[in-house]
């Protein structure tokens, strides 16, 4: 099977693999792959059919017998089903609902206590617990609300907490039954309490014996929000029976003895009602005793140690069994007996502390609340302690606190048989370990949810909001059914959180200063500060600086020109130059001053010279002939003499010179050998061309058309002159005639010049330097005759006039050349001896 | 008295010729000022010469005094020119370049033509003619036989040598190539040299002569 | 842009210098004709660079006379003496001057510069063995003194024809076979730089 890809870490896992085995993620999602969400497409319907497993059991079974036999709908609907609960803002919360659902509920099973006590309650119960369960019953029955409510719910829906009106689904029915129970005698509170049994088997029997033995005396507060009729019915009659027990002995506290179905009472709660009854000046509650042997534990020793603080020795009497009594009951406050002339309405709860939720923030149920106020406030010191106590039981117990309001007044009233039962222990703080005990127990959901320290105003308000409370906490918050979390309302999930949030989310800084609700900033996301800066420069060690700055080192001298070494300063450098230079000068004077003619000129010419002698001799009268001065005024003195010979000869031919130079410079040193040749001027056949610029290029268009250049210049004039007659390209002239001291120059003219003569001759009269490499092209016949140096011109001259310039200087040119001759024999000599002894010295050096 | 102009040429030029060879003593400022004047003689002369025998002659009178064809033939290069004297400044230097251009063009041109056909093709036909012995020769065969290979070696050796194909490379063969084309190389050098030597002397000869004629004109003829 | 100006003017370079060429090879009226003209064109374009060559000799001394840098007064001379031989140039009835400047000057100095190298020249040949003894300084030195000895001559005894006949041998034989080979090699190496020029492979003027 192909692999699996985890869409973490990219790895390739077996396809039967559920976890990736690299990064453990899950390779396989729990849930279904959802269809993509298209944008416009209308939504598909699901059947809700598919939802059913996650709705709770009680309304599973109501789908269900709706599905079978819709006309069994309201049997088998709870009441509080029956009709759409229409949510009211004051509407007290039917957390009690969940009871009535809880037929087959396998996921809230019923607690022991309470199934032993449906069992136990018929009529012992109730007739023991008749007064403190009334008592506490009544302090369940939500008082009067203070204030008006916003809401008005129907003229027979009040928003209060009615037990006795069934017609309502919004209260569960055994608040409904208390509530008919109080309205009604006592039959007919039974026979709503059978009705409630028979609609929803959930409610015990004790509690609709104890919501139809409530005594009419024990009026509620038709205003109390909580005390709506439409939750009359469903109240358990336990509540009812309580509040209507309660009630009595406010007005009559002897009616401890009330016709509270005590039978229908748990143990511990008639045993309640007796205790509490105990606290109040009449002794009357003493009398009541819970059934004892039903009691669970906590109750039992709620009771006990209620009853110990108690003035009354009804408490000793009254003492249930301790292990009955739970905890929070045994550590019920006894100072509930001490606002016995306060009317508490009676009330099932004390809704005060429900108000002050687990959930902080949370709005109370207007039935909560109104048991909360009905409810005798506990004093200060004793709040405390008693916040880890229901608030439906601290009304017992918290005698000295004000009483705002006549339910509250009514409810301490009621409260003191249930607390005079109690040990008196209950008066204490229960502490936190009583108060887990108490709610170690099976406590129902909708009980256990509720922790004395949510009884309390803003205290326990910040006990819950911190995860570790400052106190222990009595009640150990239990996690809510789903019904129960589902009717919650958002309020009171939110506003505690919503304080907190509010709390923080006040921004501190940056623009939003000051102002709540601001989106929090993620963690590790964007901030206000200002971005860190991070260093460009890099960390280096001191090994790496160093060979960093060797680097830029080897680069700067890279580019840097170094400097040549210093050459060895040589000391006869200077004298040595002047000997030279001073034998060369005497040399070269003395014959000069003296005119001698101490050397003999050459008489042999060589090829080269008899070529140039023959070649020359072989040009016709006033033949146009090229000469071109191609020399520097640098080599005058070498050239000068030679080239005047053969340009005597030329002008003795009376040929027609036509001078071109393509050197600046070439005119003016044609200029100075025609004057040293013709001072006078007088020799007219000549033809001055100028410079000709270009070098290569200007030699090869002279070339190809002499006279083109100077076509239209300004030496248009000299084009006229008969000695460029005839003139028209360089085939015409007779002879070319080249006097150059470069071997470049006169290569040039060779290359370019030489194949436009076709066949003229090409003469040349060099300088001693540039002979070597112009005469391979004598050799190659392209150059016709050559005159090189002094030499040539020596033996030319002798030739065709003796004693012509060049033999005036020959004796200083022979002197002169033995000079250097014997100069350089001896120096170099010197060298070589120099250079043996010099080896031979670091020789016997490196011998040694 | 009036002064001639020989005499003032005289004068100037055995100061400057004076000022020039002091250098054989030491490098003095008088030498420096010399030649300093040297070179700005020389360029702006150069500068005439080329102002009046080319940028006039050849392209201004032309310009005015030429044919309409004429003058349309030389827009060009007066455009062109005009061009290359932006090469003076660094800013428009750029402007010279399509004449720098056309100037390397016909420069490469005529260097080819003239290096192959007046060079190359030339000396090697004259390589192989040295052994031609059907022309008609006094000397001896032998003597032209042996000048004949004796150029060849030099040849070839100096050819392969300079061409660097020998130089540095391993082998017998090599190595005896090298060192015939170092001993031609160096000989021809040597001949270099002389000459240098030689067309040296003659300049100081001349200077020399000069200096003689100045004192014998001065002291003696004046 | 630039690449299109560098095209451009290789472009230039290789048609003028492809025409100019052809005129070797191809005798037609047409092409030698144009020919000529573009060398015409080449021709005044040189002398008009020989001007840009003074103008930039003229600029870099200025600058340094305004910089006043270390030997800024020798510029100032060069550059008064440039002015100096310009204006005489250009001045009509000043020859004289010139004839003089040139003659008096010019030519003196470049002369008694041509004449320090005698002795230089000399200095060197003396020097030349105590550097470098090798066989082929060796050779060098005994050619140079063949050659001296083969041009001048003695006193008294004239000119030996020994070493006339040497120096014949040395010069005309030995040192032409050499001097061929350099031709030949200078001629090749003209050919080449010349062909890479004509075929864009080197642009002198600039441009990639």
């Amino acid at each position: 099977m192909a692999d699996v890809k985890c869409s973490m870490c990219s790895a390739s896992n077996p396809a039967e693999a559920e976890v990736c085995q690299q990064c453990g993620a899950r390779l396989k999602p729990l849930t279904a792959p959802l269809d993509s969400i298209h944008p416009g497409e209308t939504p598909t319907k699901i059947s809700t059919s598919d939802l059913e497993n996650t709705l709770p059991s009680w309304l599973r079974d109501v789908r269900q017998a709706a599905e079978e036999s819709p006309a069994a709908l309201p049997a088998a609907t709870p009441e509080f089903l029956a009709a759409p609960v229409a949510p009211t803002p004051n509407t007290p919360l039917d957390f009690l609902s969940g009871l009535s659902a809880a037929k087959d509920d396998s996921d809230e099973p019923v607690p022991d206590w309470l199934a032993g006590l449906r069992d136990s309650l018929p009529t012992e119960e109730v007739s023991q617990s008749q007064n403190p369960v009334q008592d506490l019953l009544t302090s369940l029955t939500p008082p009067a609300p203070i204030e008006p409510q916003p809401v008005e719910p129907p003229a027979e829906e009040e928003p209060t907490w009615d037990f006795h009106d069934s017609a309502t689904a919004e209260t569960p029915d055994w608040l409904a039954a208390l509530k008919a129970q109080e309205n009604t005698p006592a039959a007919p509170k039974i026979e709503e309490k059978a009705e409630m049994s028979a609609t929803s088997g959930d409610f015990p029997d004790w509690l609709s014996q104890l919501s139809s033995q409530t005594s009419p005396a024990a009026t509620l507060p038709e205003s109390a929000p909580n005390t709506s009729s439409s939750a009359t019915g469903d109240l358990p009659d336990w509540i009812t029976s309580l509040r209507d027990d309660s009630a009595a002995p406010v007005a009559q506290p002897a009616s401890a003895e009330a016709t509270a179905p005590q039978g229908d009472l748990p143990d511990w709660m008639a045993s309640l009602r007796d205790d509490s009854a105990a606290p109040v000046a009449q002794p009357a509650p003493a009398k009541v005793t819970a059934p004892q042997g039903d009691l669970p534990d906590w109750m039992a020793s709620l009771r006990d140690d209620s009853a110990a603080p108690v003035e009354q020795p009804a408490p000793a009497e009254a003492t249930a069994p301790q292990g009955d009594l739970p905890d929070w009951l045994a550590n019920i406050s006894p100072n509930v007996e001490q606002s016995p002339s306060v009317e508490k309405p009676a009330k099932a709860f004390d809704t005060g502390a429900f108000a002050e939720s687990a959930l902080p923030g949370e709005a109370e149920p207007n039935w909560l609340s109104g048991i909360t106020s009905s409810a005798p406030q506990p004093a200060a010191p004793e709040a405390e302690p008693a916040s880890a106590l229901p608030g439906w039981l601290d009304a017992f117990f918290v005698p000295g606190a004000e009483k705002p309001s006549e339910a509250v007044n009514q409810a301490a009233v009621e409260m003191p048989p249930v607390a005079e039962t109690l040990p008196a222990e209950t008066s204490a703080a229960p502490t936190g370990a009583a108060s887990d005990a108490i709610f170690s127990m099976d406590m129902p959901d909708w009980l256990a949810g509720f922790t004395p320290s949510d009884l309390d105003m803003p205290a326990p308000k910040a006990e819950m909001a911190s995860t570790a409370s400052t106190e222990t906490p009595e009640i150990t918050p239990v996690n809510l059914p789903s019904w129960v979390q589902a009717m919650r309302p958002m309020e009171a999930v939110i506003a505690d959180a919503e304080d907190v949030e509010n709390e923080q989310m006040v921004e501190k800084s940056g623009p939003l200063a000051g102002l709540r609700a601001v989106l929090p900033m993620i963690v590790g996301g964007m901030t206000m500060r200002k971005p860190k800066t991070y260093s460009i420069k890099l960390n280096m060690d001191d090994a790496q600086q160093a060979q960093v700055a060797l680097l830029e080192k080897l680069l700067a001298t890279e580019t840097k020109a170094q400097d040549l070494p210093a050459r060895e300063k040589n000391r006869a450098e200077r004298p040595l130059r002047w000997v030279i230079a001073l034998i060369l000068l005497l040399v070269t004077v003395i014959p000069l001053l003296m005119g001698s003619r101490w050397l003999d000129v050459p008489q042999l010419a060589g090829a080269d010279l008899q070529a140039f002698t023959e070649t020359l001799g072989k040009i016709e009268p006033n033949a146009p002939v090229l000469v071109v001065f191609d020399y520097q005024p640098a080599l005058a003195g070498e050239l000068e003499p030679i080239a005047a010979s053969a340009v005597r000869e030329l002008m003795l031919k009376q040929a027609r010179l036509v001078f071109v130079s393509t050197t600046p410079t070439g005119a003016l040193m044609s200029e100075r050998l025609m004057a040293r040749l013709d001072p006078q001027q007088t020799y007219t056949s000549s033809a001055q061309l100028g410079y000709l610029p270009g070098g290569a290029a200007g030699i090869q268009v002279f070339a190809s058309a002499p006279t083109r250049i100077e076509r239209d210049g300004l030496n248009g004039a000299v084009l006229e002159s008969p000695t460029l007659a005839g003139v028209t390209t360089l085939n015409d002239f007779a002879a070319a005639l080249i006097l150059t001291d470069s071997p470049d120059e006169g290569r040039l003219w060779v290359e370019q010049a030489a194949p436009e003569l076709r066949g003229k001759p090409l003469l040349m009269v060099l300088s001693a330097q540039a002979e070597p490499l112009l005469r391979p092209y004598f050799d190659s016949g392209q150059v016709q005759g050559l005159m090189v140096g002094l030499n040539s011109g020596a033996v030319f001259e002798q030739q065709v006039s003796p004693d012509g310039p060049v033999r005036q200087v020959w004796d200083a040119f022979g002197l002169g050349l033995i000079a250097m001759e014997a100069l350089i024999f001896i120096g170099g000599i010197w060298g070589l001896v120099s250079a043996w002894l010099s080896a031979r010295a670091a020789q016997k050096q490196e011998e040694a | 008295m009036t002064i001639s102009t020989d005499l003032i040429t005289g004068i100037l030029g055995f100061v400057f010729t004076l000022l020039v060879l002091s250098y054989l003593v030491e490098d003095n400022p008088l030498f420096r000022v010399a030649v300093h004047i040297f070179v700005g003689l020389s360029a702006g002369y150069v500068a005439v010469v080329v102002w009046q025998q080319v940028i006039i002659s050849k392209l201004l009178v032309p310009m005015l005094m030429g044919d309409w064809l004429q003058r349309a033939f030389l827009l060009i290069p007066l455009l062109m020119s005009i061009l290359l004297l932006g090469k003076m400044s660094p800013r428009y230097q750029a402007f010279g370049r399509p004449v720098v251009a056309f100037l390397v063009g016909a420069g490469a041109a005529v260097a080819i033509g003239g290096a192959l056909l007046g060079t190359l093709l030339p000396q090697i036909q004259a390589s192989i003619a040295l052994f031609d012995f059907s022309a008609t020769n006094a000397r001896p065969l032998t003597e032209t036989l042996t000048e004949a290979i004796f150029i060849l070696l030099g040849t070839v050796s100096t050819l392969a040598y300079f061409q660097f194909t020998v130089r540095g490379k391993s082998g017998k063969r090599n190595a005896l190539l090298t060192i015939v084309g170092q001993v031609f190389i160096a000989i021809t050098f040597g001949v270099l040299f002389a000459g240098a030597l030689t067309a040296a002397l003659t300049a100081l000869i001349d200077r020399v002569a000069f200096l003689v004629q100045f004192f014998d004109t001065i002291f003696f003829s004046l | 842009m630039n690449r299109i100006a560098s095209a451009g003017f290789a472009v230039l370079a290789i048609a003028t210098g492809i025409l100019i060429l052809l005129g070797y090879f191809i005798n037609v009226p047409a092409v030698a004709d144009f020919r000529l003209i573009l060398l015409e064109w080449a021709v005044i374009l040189a002398g008009v660079a020989a001007l840009v060559g003074v103008g930039n000799l003229f600029s870099v001394h200025l600058q340094r006379v305004r910089q006043r840098v270390k030997g800024s007064t020798y510029s100032l001379l060069l550059l008064v003496s440039l002015l100096i031989s310009l204006f005489l140039g250009v001045t009509p009835g000043l020859e004289a001057a010139q004839h003089i400047m040139l003659n008096a000057i010019m030519i003196p100095i470049e002369i008694s510069l041509m004449a320090l190298l005698a002795v230089s020249l000399t200095y060197a040949g003396i020097r030349l063995l105590r550097h470098r003894p090798t066989p082929i300084a060796i050779l060098f030195i005994v050619t140079v003194l063949l050659v001296l000895l083969g041009t001048g001559a003695w006193p008294l005894i004239g000119q030996l024809s020994v070493f006339s006949d040497l120096r014949a041998i040395v010069a005309q034989v030995l040192a032409a076979g050499g001097a061929r080979g350099i031709l030949i090699g200078v001629a090749l190496g003209t050919l080449t730089t010349g062909l890479r020029v004509l075929l864009g492979a080197d642009r002198p003027y600039g441009g990639k």
